[in-house]
């Protein structure tokens, strides 16, 4: 049991630090069906790995400057308050139809990032405070952007905030490609800052099952969770270093076809 | 001061604290399984959850104290937004 929650939690770390993903939509199904473990239960345990993943990612992404902390801190006031409306549509309506529409956008954005091309707006002459930069470990070099579209963007996470709140998923997936497609930052910089903001949103929902003691009968559980997830974090930040951002792009794209499907199929009862 | 050293301060010794001692707590509990065992993990697990909440209020700090008016509003009424939510949420559910 222990080995391969190691294993599972491990996974969800490195693809969630690589990606700027929690990895909730991992270690919530495999927690339920082979771990027979409640619902609740390993929501809790899978929002502290996100935390876990989050803190560790970031905590390398924002010192090399590559998460964009102001842009975040920014963003995820809409999704913050998109959680609290989300929690109240809850109680009102089936969540499955929120998965298919949820679903349906993941699939709309895939596409989209695999088809076209990466669209970064490079600072104008004079020098605004929506202009920013990171450097490339890969390539060694400076890669300068214009953050555009912050109302629609903050629409963007407001619906994150909402999907997250009613599904359980939907942090990442849905404000990575908001940030790049949308508001035009670069990959690398749009995954980072995800991997920021996604610790906060986790944070909340984290504290209260905590507090409420549903954490208290798997706390050996989210022990171990906790500490593959930060192993595989810590993986997921090295390759990080080395992968080519329009490849990482493409591979992202992939992962969102994935998870839509994944979510379709729960959402039809097939998994 | 540096907004992203500050950051990155809190997460790098938030992650690694918690991780040790949820990992010292989990050595003990499969060892010698007691009370005290679990609640070392226990308290790792709540170090790595208030972390990113800490962070969040010394970014607050920091903006703030670099008068960055606009980016401090930001993470004052997420601080706000995020611990309303929770309150809201401990009585829900």
């Amino acid at each position: 049991m222990i080995a391969g929650l190691i294993v599972l939690s491990f996974i969800a770390g490195l693809i969630g630090s690589l990606f700027g993903l929690g990895g909730g939509i991992i270690i919530v199904p495999v927690l339920t069906i082979l771990y027979d473990m409640d619902a609740k239960a390993a929501m809790a345990v899978s929002l502290v790995a996100i935390v876990a993943i989050s803190t560790t990612s970031a905590s390398s992404l924002v010192r090399d400057n590559v998460s964009n902390v102001r842009v975040g801190l920014r963003l995820e006031v809409g999704s913050a308050a998109g959680a609290v409306i989300g929690a109240v549509i809850a109680l009102h309506l089936q969540s499955w139809v929120l998965v298919i529409c949820f679903a349906a956008v993941l699939m709309y954005s895939s596409f989209y990032m695999f088809l076209r091309p990466e669209k970064v707006v490079p600072p104008g002459r004079e020098r605004t405070e929506d202009d920013f930069f990171y450097r490339d470990t890969k390539t060694g070099e400076d890669v300068a952007y214009t953050v555009n579209n912050y109302a629609t963007g903050t629409l963007g996470f407001v619906a994150a905030g909402i999907t997250s709140a009613m599904s359980g998923v939907g942090g990442g997936t849905i404000k990575i490609p908001v940030m790049n497609a949308h508001m035009h930052m670069p990959m690398k910089a749009a995954t980072a800052t995800s991997s920021y903001v996604i610790g906060i949103t986790a944070f909340s929902g984290a504290a209260v099952y905590f507090l409420n003691g549903v954490l208290d009968p798997y706390i050996q559980t989210a022990a171990i969770v906790v500490i593959g997830a930060f192993a595989g974090a810590m993986i997921g930040l090295r390759l990080l270093r080395r992968i080519n951002a329009s490849s990482m792009r493409r591979y992202f794209s992939v992962l969102l076809l994935f998870i839509a499907s994944v979510m379709l199929m729960s959402a039809g009862g097939i998994i | 001061m540096n907004l992203e050293r500050n950051t990155s301060f809190v997460l790098r010794y938030g992650a690694f604290f918690g991780i040790f001692i949820a990992a010292a707590g989990l050595l003990m509990d499969l060892t010698d399984p007691s009370e005290i065992s679990r609640t070392i993990m226990a308290a790792g697990i709540a170090v790595i959850i208030i972390t990113p909440f800490v962070r969040l209020v010394v970014s607050a700090a920091t903006l703030a104290a670099n008068k960055e008016k606009k980016y401090a509003a930001y993470a004052f009424l997420l601080i706000s937004v995020t611990v309303i939510g929770m309150v809201v949420a401990l009585y829900i559910i």
